[in-house]
């Protein structure tokens, strides 16, 4: 009995270690089911006709390499793409916003390779990163040597901050569980009954999303809600906040210029709702992407715009119970971007005759 | 660490029974629940702990050395004692208000970013309480460093209360009985309607009340009542909630902690009310407060002048806010009323008096849940003004009836104790279905505690 109760003892302390340990979760990744690849918004509300599985795009065939260095600020909708999916650049590197301030860029130092630097934001953040108290951030110092790409400094943490890495942090270490033990198969038939019985019962579904049943799918609440200051897609926008983004776009641009990039380019992922429903619920979009594109070149960037497309196609390109897009999307956003980089392409090619 | 997250109740809590049914030496016992609760401690502000560890130090020693003294010198300790909590207290708590109040009249004092210690009110509170207690020679110092430092400590009333006394924890900290079934069953059980509460009760209201008060320029006479009275449930289904918890993992490890709530909804009386609503911190007042003011014993009007203070210093303990002081100073008001109108000792239950008295409380916490005057005028103003709605609470008609239902039915199933009957006939039926319960309609992504602010 005491063996029984000691090991007990055991397997709780190894458990606690495995949550509470910065990073230990991660061990067992391979043998947990990936929750956020059901859909981040099914993640939030347990409704099972949302529940899916992501599907990335495989890499188009490969082509010869060429002289150009490819470098992605982006978000997750940028993230899952690999080197393979820019078929022909010789470097890629891609660094996340949420990785700032740790970042710094080393570009190709020999004069023949060209580097492009690809700023690419989903809607809801936009007003946020480009905003004046913010952008200065992703100013990122330039690298003085090595291999061209991003490279990323291990946070140096005080006293403080190390206690608080491995005692503290209540959200990650539940998150972590969470992720250990009710992500099962079994668990989440539950979560999914109490779903469905708060539903029926009291029309209640996650706060943080929202049902869209003509389109049969979630939306996320911040992009629908006029609530949210910066993320809302239907709070107006005045021109006073449209001129004060692309002052700062145009400030980056100029930065990472001066830092030896060739050409820059801005992409800007659109809401679901702000293409599915720009006139969700007799709210009306605020065009925050449409004006952006249209003043980009006051910035000195190229933009690739998937914008009107994604307008035509709607549902089609997004996932159900994901803020992000599905296979359709990547690909038509892909298609855009290759084409920017032969732009870019053709233009060394002039450059060098 | 709150106990309605996953890592309480699937980790911590099950690591802390396990250990203290493998440990069987007391010392060990001790041991292991002190360096746990550190450990619960250090969940949200780690730094602090060295904070609290220096405060138990000096209280422990300061205590030791008072108790050694005699006469001036006694004092001396006892306010050394009782000025380093309350420095603390104060110089976290409170210099921010002092400051920006004192900045009003044309001072130029700097404010503080600091993040208040959790549960800074309430430890500081049982350690001025075991000083007390020692200075009137009620209860000997604690010689033994590990059973003081767990006292204060003891995680399951560390942060939230109850606020305890040397003379109920301190004899349970040396004696730590054996793992106990029946205790695990009642504690289970106690857990269980806390989790219930918080979640299923006291969360599920804020969905309608947080919006409400966020939006109190814009909601209707209705939606503002509702507000109102939904948030007077709410922060008892909370804090008695909380408690409840607190008890029943004290009890799985062998420990009885004070009773803080007593259906403080079915008082005839606000003097009913605060012998029923947080006991711990009532009885605190009055003891080392109260009475050493002279309480009722000097006449009328130096025992309303008491009661006006005591209740004044009770609203600023929950909040360093002229909302805080205006909610204590009206329960004050409606004290010295009510003993100047009514004879308590005569008084039978009267259903007029105990409208007006919960009427008076309901309104009372208006000024508690607002964040500011203005916040608090603008709920009185929805409702007086008789104004339409132009922002709509998304709470759907049939959960608006169900939350008016479960008021009803709250205090009702308290006073029939239908919930302990049920235990008592099947205990593990009990449990389990108030857990699934809390479980189905729980709200579990509301965060803290409302009373960890404190």
């Amino acid at each position: 009995m005491r063996i029984i109760h000691f090991t007990s003892l055991l397997l709780f302390f190894a458990m606690y270690l495995l949550v509470k340990i910065p990073g230990g979760i991660l061990w067992l990744k391979p043998w947990l089911p990936d929750l956020y690849g059901m859909g981040d918004l099914y993640r939030f509300s347990y409704l099972a006709e949302y529940r899916d599985s992501s599907f990335h795009l495989a890499p188009p065939p490969a082509v010869p390499e060429t002289n150009t260095c490819l470098f992605v600020l982006g978000d997750s909708f940028a993230g899952p793409f690999e080197k393979a999916h820019y078929p022909g650049t010789a470097a890629y590197s891609f660094v996340n916003w949420n990785q700032f301030p740790n970042w710094k860029v080393a570009l190709h130092t020999d004069k023949s390779f060209r580097n492009l630097f690809l700023i690419e934001c989903s809607e809801k953040h936009i007003q946020l990163r480009f905003s004046d108290g913010e952008f200065r951030k992703f100013l990122s110092p330039a690298a003085g040597k090595g291999e061209a790409g991003f490279q990323l400094e291990e946070k140096r943490s005080g006293f403080s901050a190390n206690l608080e890495k491995w005692t503290g942090r209540p959200q990650v270490t539940d998150q972590n569980l969470h992720m250990l033990l009710f992500s099962n198969e079994a668990v989440l038939q539950i979560k999914e009954t109490k779903a469905a019985m708060n539903r029926l019962v009291f029309g209640r579904i996650a706060a943080e999303v929202e049902e869209f049943p003509e389109k049969k799918m979630l939306l996320q609440r911040m992009t629908t809600d006029m609530d949210y200051m910066y993320m809302s897609a239907f709070r107006p926008l005045s021109k006073e906040k449209e001129d004060e983004y692309v002052r700062n776009m145009g400030s980056m641009v100029k930065h990472f210029k001066a830092l030896g990039v060739d050409s820059v380019a801005f992409a800007f992922i659109p809401n679901p709702v702000s293409v599915i429903a720009p006139d969700y619920k007799n709210r009306s979009y605020n065009q925050l992407i449409p004006r952006l594109e249209q003043r980009i070149s006051e910035t000195g960037a190229g933009c690739i715009s998937v914008f009107d497309e994604f307008s035509v196609k709607k549902e089609k390109v997004f996932r159900r119970g994901d803020t992000h897009w599905n296979v359709s999307g990547e690909k038509i956003w892909l298609e855009k971007a290759h084409k920017w980089l032969r732009g870019n392409l053709s233009d060394m090619a002039k450059e060098a005759q | 660490m709150l106990f309605n997250s996953a890592e309480f109740l699937f980790l911590f809590l099950p690591f802390c029974l396990l250990l203290h049914f493998f440990l069987k030496s007391r010392v060990q016992k001790a041991l292991a629940l002190l360096l746990l609760s550190a450990w619960f401690y250090m969940a949200a502000f780690p730094v602090y702990i060295f904070l609290l560890l220096g405060l138990i130090a000096l209280d422990y020693g300061g205590v030791i050395l008072m108790d050694r003294c005699k006469g001036l010198l006694r004092k001396f300790w006892l306010w050394i004692c009782l000025g380093s909590n309350i420095a603390l207290l104060a110089s976290f708590k409170y210099w921010n208000f002092i400051a920006e109040n004192c900045n009003l009249l044309g001072a130029d004092l700097p404010l503080h970013s600091w993040i208040l210690p959790v549960g800074l009110s309430f430890h500081t509170f049982q350690s001025m309480s075991y000083v007390l207690e020692v200075y009137r020679k009620a209860w000997p110092a604690e010689r033994n460093l590990l059973r003081y430092a767990l006292y204060i400590l003891f995680f399951p009333q560390m942060v939230a209360g109850p606020v305890e006394r040397p003379q109920n924890i301190l004899p349970q900290l040396h004696q730590f009985p054996p793992f106990n079934r029946a205790d695990l069953m009642e504690g289970l059980f106690m857990l269980a309607r806390g989790l219930f509460m918080k979640a299923a009760v006291a969360d599920r209201l804020a969905l309608y009340v947080n919006p409400a008060f966020e939006h109190s320029a814009r909601i209707s006479a209705t939606q503002a009542m509702l507000a109102m009275l939904f948030f007077s449930f709410q922060i008892y289904a909370d804090f008695s909630g909380y408690s409840n918890m607190a008890l029943g993992t004290a009890r799985m490890l062998g420990v009885r902690l004070m009773v803080n709530f007593r259906q403080p909804y079915l008082a005839g009386s606000l003097t009913d009310f605060w012998r029923r609503w947080h006991i711990s911190l009532s009885t605190w007042f009055r003891d080392y407060l109260y009475i050493p003011l002279g309480g009722n014993r000097k006449g009328i009007f130096r025992s309303s002048f008491n009661l006006l203070l005591v209740f004044l210093v009770s609203g600023l303990w929950h909040g360093a806010g002229w909302n805080f002081l205006l909610w204590g100073l009206l329960h004050g008001i409606g004290l010295v009323a009510e003993n100047y109108f009514f004879s308590d000792k005569q008084a039978s239950f009267s259903w007029l008096r105990w409208l007006i008295t919960q009427a008076w409380v309901l309104l009372c916490w208006v000024f508690f849940r607002a964040v500011s005057m203005e916040n608090a005028r603008q709920m009185f103003a929805a409702v007086l003004r008789l104004r339409e709605s132009t922002y709509t609470i998304e709470f759907a008609d049939q959960e608006i009836i169900a939350a008016l239902l479960l008021c009803l039915a709250l205090p009702l199933a308290e006073y029939y104790r239908v919930q302990e009957k049920a235990f008592s006939k099947q205990p593990l039926a009990s449990i389990v279905l108030i857990f699934t319960a809390a479980y189905f309609f729980g709200n579990f992504n509301a965060g803290s505690f409302l009373y960890f602010q404190f």
